[in-house]
C-alpha cells in the first residue's frame, strides 16, 4: 500500500533522509522510530506530498506520488504532530470540508460516528480555536479518518491526549489497520510502538538502521534477543551504554 | 535586564542578518532584493536630478495631520493593533516569568520596535526625500522621520495599554486611565465647538481647493489647538531652515519623550493591579500554548454559518472556507460603524444639498472613487486567499487537488468579495448620478452594461489577486500573515510591495486595454456608447485569459513549493 524506494531528501548539503526504502502492506502498522533529527517527520512529510523528495520513489495505493499525485493523496491521510486546523471552522465543518475536498459525499454520514468514536460529539459546534490541545489532536485525527483512507500516516498521534483518549486512540488505529489500511506511525513512545505496531523501522541520520518485527530484528542481533524495544532502540542507535544495568 | 535585553536584541539582529543572507542564496529572493535596491536607487537618483518633485510643506503638515487624526481616532475608538502589546511566544516564555520589572519589559519592547522604525525611516527618506533641496539636509530629514515614526509607534502602544487597562479592570482601570479618557472627552468637545465655527460654504467655495479648505478647518480654534501635537510630530519634516528644524525637532523629541513617560505610567497602573496582571500573563502563556500564538485574532463565534453542499467541485468548498473565515472574523461593531458613517455622509450631503446643489455630486464621486481605489489597493486589503492560509501550507499540500484547482479557489475567494464591494459602490454611484441628473445615459444601456461590467471587474480583480498570491508563493517569508506584525512601522515595506504590484498590474492590463480600445474605436461610429459593451467584454476576455494562464503557472509553482523552505 505504501512503497518507498530510495527516498532521499537533501537540504543544501544536509541529508535529512538518505536512500530509505521500505513498504507498509494493507492491515499492517509500521512503527517509525529514531532519535531526534533522524528524519522521521521529513519522511512522513515527503510521503504526504508536503515536501518534494530530492530522489526516490513514493507509491501510495499503487499511485506514484510524483506522476499521479492526486490519486495518491486521495488514498492517504496525514495527521501531523502539531494539529493544523482552521480556527474559524467548527469541528463538524472541518469534517464536511475535508469530505468535499476528497470528493466523498457519503462521508458526511460518517461524521457522527467518527465524532462519537473520538469523543468529540459534544464539541460538534465548537470552533477549532476553542478546543484544548488534546481535542485538537482528536479533530485532526478525525479529519484524517473521515474519507476512509487506505494509507494512514500518523506523526506522534497521542500527543496531548489523556489516558482514556490514548486507550481509545490505540483502539482506533488498530481498528483502521484491521479494516485494511496501511498505517505508518511515528512516535517516541516506544511502549506504544511495541504494543500496537506489527513491524518497526528504526532510522538514524536519515538512514535505515533496522526494519522488521521485534522477532526479526532480534534474530539479526542475537545479543538483543528477549529485550524490549527500548533496549533494542538504544543499542542500535549507539546508546547502549544508556541502558539500565 | 538591560544587559540581557541588549544581548537578546544584538544577537537576534545578527542572526536575522545571517538568516537574510542565507535566504538570498535562493535566486528568486536575490532577484527581488536586486529589484528593490534598483527601484530605491532609481528613486533616489531621479529625485536628485529633480525628476520627482518634493512634497509641498503644506501637504506634509496639513495632509499628514488629517491622516494622523484619522489613524489616532481609529486606534482610540476601535483599538490599536493588538500586536502593539504583544510579545513573541519566546519572550513571554523567557521574560515574563523572569524576575524582571514590567517597566523594563516595556522599555525592551520600545527599543526592539526601533528596528522596524529605522528600516522605514530609510525607505521613506529615499522615497519622500526632501532634505537635499532644503537647508536642514538629508540627515535632519531622516531624524524628523525617525521621531515621527517613533512617536506614532509609542502612541499606538500607549493606546493599546490604556484600552487594555480600561477593558480589563473596569472602573479601577478607568481611574488609572483618566488622563487619556479626559483627553478623549476634550477631543469630542473641541470637535463639537469647531463644527459650529466652520463656514458652511467652505468645502464648495474655497479658492485654494480641498487642501486649502482642510487647512482652514484645521486652523479653526479650538480644533487647531487639539491637532497641534499632531502637527508638532510632522513639522521637522517640513522645516525649511536649519534653525526652524532645530526648534521643531526639539519639540517633537520632547513629545516622543512624553509618550515614553505615558507608557511607563501605564505600566505602573498595571503594576498596581498585580493580581490582574499575573492573570493576564498566565492568559497570554496559555493562549500561546493553546494556539501557538498570543496574537492571532480568533473568530468570535460560530453563529454565522454559510451552507456547504455535501457534493461538488472542491473550488466552491475552498471559497466557502475562506468566506466563512471572513464572515466570522468581521466584527459586528465594524459593520455597524461603516454603516453609520455612510448614513452620516448621506445625511450631510442631503442637508447641504439644499444650500449647494453641487455638493450632492459628492456621492457618485466618492462611490466611484472608492471603487477605483479598491481596484488598485483592494487586492492588498482583501486577503481571504492563500495569504491567509500561509500558516497552513503543509495541510494544503496534502489535499488531493491540483495546484491550479487550489489556487483558483483561493483567488476566487478574494475576487468575489472585492467584486461584490465594487459592484455595490458603482451601483450606488451610478444611481446617485442618474438621480442627480449629472449622468444622462439610457436605462437600456445601463442595464446592458451590468454583466460586461461585472465580468470586467471580476477578471481585473482575479488578475490582480493572482499577482498578490504569486508574491505569497514566490516570497512566502516576506508576506505578512495573521501572526506576523504589521502596523504603521511597516508602511515603507508595504509601499514598496504596492508599487511593485501596481507596476505588474499595469503590465498585465496593457494588452486587454489595447484590445478594448481598438474595439471601442472601430465600433463607436456605428454603435456610439454601445461600443463600450463589446470593449468591456473584449477586455474581460483578455484579462480572463491572462488570469487562466497565471493560475496555471501559480498552480505549478504551488506544487513545487517546499513549505519547509518557505
Amino acid at each position: 500500500m505504501i512503497e518507498i524506494e530510495g527516498l532521499t531528501k537533501l537540504y543544501g548539503s544536509l541529508a535529512a533522509v538518505q536512500d530509505l526504502s521500505f513498504a507498509v502492506a494493507p492491515g499492517e502498522i509500521l512503527g517509525l522510530v529514531g532519535p531526534n533529527g533522524a528524519g522521521k517527520t521529513t519522511t512522513l512529510r515527503a510521503i504526504a506530498g508536503i515536501i518534494p523528495p530530492t530522489r526516490g520513489t513514493i507509491r501510495v495505493a499503487g499511485h506514484d506520488l510524483a506522476s499521479d499525485p492526486l490519486e495518491a493523496k486521495a488514498a492517504l491521510a496525514f495527521v501531523p504532530d502539531e494539529p493544523q486546523l482552521f480556527d474559524y471552522l467548527t469541528v463538524a465543518e472541518h469534517l464536511q470540508f475535508v469530505a468535499r475536498l476528497y470528493r466523498k459525499p457519503d462521508a458526511v454520514h460518517r461524521i457522527d460516528p467518527i465524532l462519537m468514536e473520538l469523543e468529540l460529539s459534544e464539541k460538534r459546534g465548537a470552533l477549532a480555536s476553542e478546543l484544548s490541545r488534546g481535542m485538537k489532536q482528536k479533530l485532526a485525527i478525525a479529519c484524517g479518518l473521515i474519507h476512509d483512507p487506505r494509507a494512514l500516516l500518523l506523526d506522534e498521534p497521542l500527543t496531548g491526549l489523556d489516558p482514556v483518549g490514548i486507550r481509545r486512540m490505540k483502539r482506533t488505529i488498530a481498528a483502521r489497520a484491521q479494516a485494511g489500511a496501511a498505517v505508518l506511525l511515528s512516535s517516541h513512545l516506544l511502549q506504544l510502538v511495541e504494543e500496537i505496531c506489527t513491524r518497526i523501522l528504526i532510522i538514524q541520520n536519515g538512514r535505515r538502521v533496522a526494519l522488521g518485527s521485534m522477532r526479526e530484528i532480534a534474530a539479526e542481533r542475537p545479543d538483543l534477543s528477549g529485550r524490549g524495544l527500548e533496549d533494542i532502540f538504544l543499542s542500535l542507535t549507539g546508546h547502549g551504554e544508556d541502558q539500565p544495568a | 535586564m538591560t544587559q540581557a535585553a541588549l544581548y537578546l536584541i544584538s544577537r537576534s539582529a545578527r542572526n536575522w542578518g545571517i538568516g537574510l543572507a542565507r535566504r538570498l542564496r535562493s535566486p528568486r529572493y536575490f532577484l527581488a532584493v536586486i529589484f528593490g535596491l534598483a527601484y530605491l536607487t532609481l528613486a533616489l537618483v531621479g529625485q536628485r536630478r529633480g525628476a520627482v518633485g518634493t512634497v509641498p510643506a503644506e501637504l506634509v503638515t496639513t495632509g499628514g495631520t488629517l491622516l494622523l487624526a484619522v489613524l489616532l481616532a481609529k486606534w482610540w475608538l476601535f483599538g490599536a493593533d493588538r500586536l502593539a502589546l504583544a510579545f513573541t511566544p519566546a519572550e513571554i516564555q523567557f521574560l515574563f516569568p523572569a524576575p524582571v520589572r514590567r517597566s523594563a519589559l516595556l522599555a525592551y519592547k520600545l527599543v526592539r520596535a526601533q528596528r522596524l522604525v529605522i528600516l522605514n525611516v530609510l525607505v521613506w527618506a529615499v522615497l519622500l526625500r526632501q532634505g537635499d533641496r532644503s537647508a536642514p539636509g538629508s540627515l535632519a530629514y531622516a531624524l524628523g522621520l525617525w521621531v515621527f515614526f517613533s512617536t506614532v509607534s509609542f502612541h499606538r502602544l500607549g493606546v493599546a495599554l490604556t484600552r487594555e487597562s480600561v477593558l480589563e479592570h473596569g472602573r479601577s482601570g478607568a481611574r488609572r486611565a483618566w488622563p487619556a479618557l479626559a483627553a478623549l472627552i476634550v477631543t469630542g468637545g473641541c470637535l463639537w465647538l469647531t463644527l459650529d465655527r466652520i463656514p458652511s460654504s467652505l468645502l464648495s467655495a474655497n479658492p485654494n481647493g480641498p487642501l486649502g479648505a482642510l487647512e482652514t478647518v484645521l486652523d479653526t480654534p479650538p480644533l487647531t489647538w487639539l491637532v497641534w501635537p499632531l502637527r508638532m510630530t510632522l513639522l521637522p519634516m517640513a522645516a525649511e531652515t536649519t534653525r526652524e528644524w532645530a526648534v521643531d525637532f526639539s519639540m517633537a523629541l520632547g513629545l516622543a519623550a512624553l509618550h515614553v513617560l505615558w507608557i511607563v505610567r501605564a505600566d505602573r497602573s498595571f503594576e498596581e493591579a498585580a493580581v490582574e496582571a499575573s492573570a493576564r500573563r498566565a492568559e497570554l502563556l496559555e493562549g500561546w500554548q493553546k494556539h501557538g500564538t498570543t496574537t492571532a485574532p480568533a473568530p468570535r463565534s460560530a453563529r454565522r454559518r454559510l451552507p456547504l453542499a455535501a457534493a461538488g467541485h472542491p473550488v466552491p468548498a475552498i471559497v466557502w472556507k475562506n468566506l466563512t473565515r471572513l464572515a466570522r472574523a468581521v466584527s459586528p461593531a465594524l459593520v455597524l460603524t461603516v454603516a453609520a458613517l455612510m448614513a452620516i455622509g448621506v445625511v450631510f450631503v442631503v442637508l447641504e444639498g439644499r444650500h449647494d446643489p453641487h455638493i450632492s455630486r459628492a456621492i457618485p464621486a466618492l462611490a466611484l472613487g472608492w471603487a477605483a481605489v479598491l481596484a488598485v489597493l483592494g487586492p492588498q486589503w482583501v486577503r481571504v486567499d492563500l495569504r491567509g492560509d500561509l500558516d497552513h501550507l503543509a495541510s494544503l499540500k496534502t489535499w488531493p487537488l491540483s495546484g491550479m484547482t487550489l489556487m483558483t479557489g483561493q483567488v476566487l475567494s478574494s475576487a468575489a468579495v472585492l467584486t461584490l464591494l465594487q459592484v455595490g459602490l458603482i451601483g450606488l454611484g451610478v444611481t446617485a448620478a442618474v438621480v442627480d441628473g449629472s449622468l444622462s445615459v439610457s436605462s437600456r444601456l445601463l442595464v446592458a452594461s451590468v454583466i460586461p461590467g461585472v465580468l470586467l471587474l471580476g477578471a481585473l480583480n482575479a488578475v490582480s489577486l493572482c499577482i498578490q498570491n504569486g508574491a505569497a508563493i514566490l516570497y512566502p517569508a516576506w508576506v505578512r500573515t495573521e501572526i506576523r506584525p504589521g502596523g504603521i512601522e511597516q508602511m515603507g515595506q508595504h509601499l514598496l510591495t504596492a508599487g511593485a504590484s501596481f507596476l505588474l498590474l499595469l503590465l498585465a492590463t496593457a494588452g486587454p486595454a489595447v484590445v478594448a480600445a481598438a474595439l471601442v474605436y472601430f465600433l463607436w461610429p456605428m454603435a456610439g456608447p454601445w461600443a463600450l459593451l463589446p470593449g468591456s467584454l473584449g477586455a474581460a476576455a483578455g484579462l480572463a485569459l491572462e488570469g487562466f494562464l497565471l493560475l496555471d503557472w501559480l498552480g505549478r509553482l504551488f506544487e513545487r513549493l517546499d513549505p519547509s523552505q518557505a
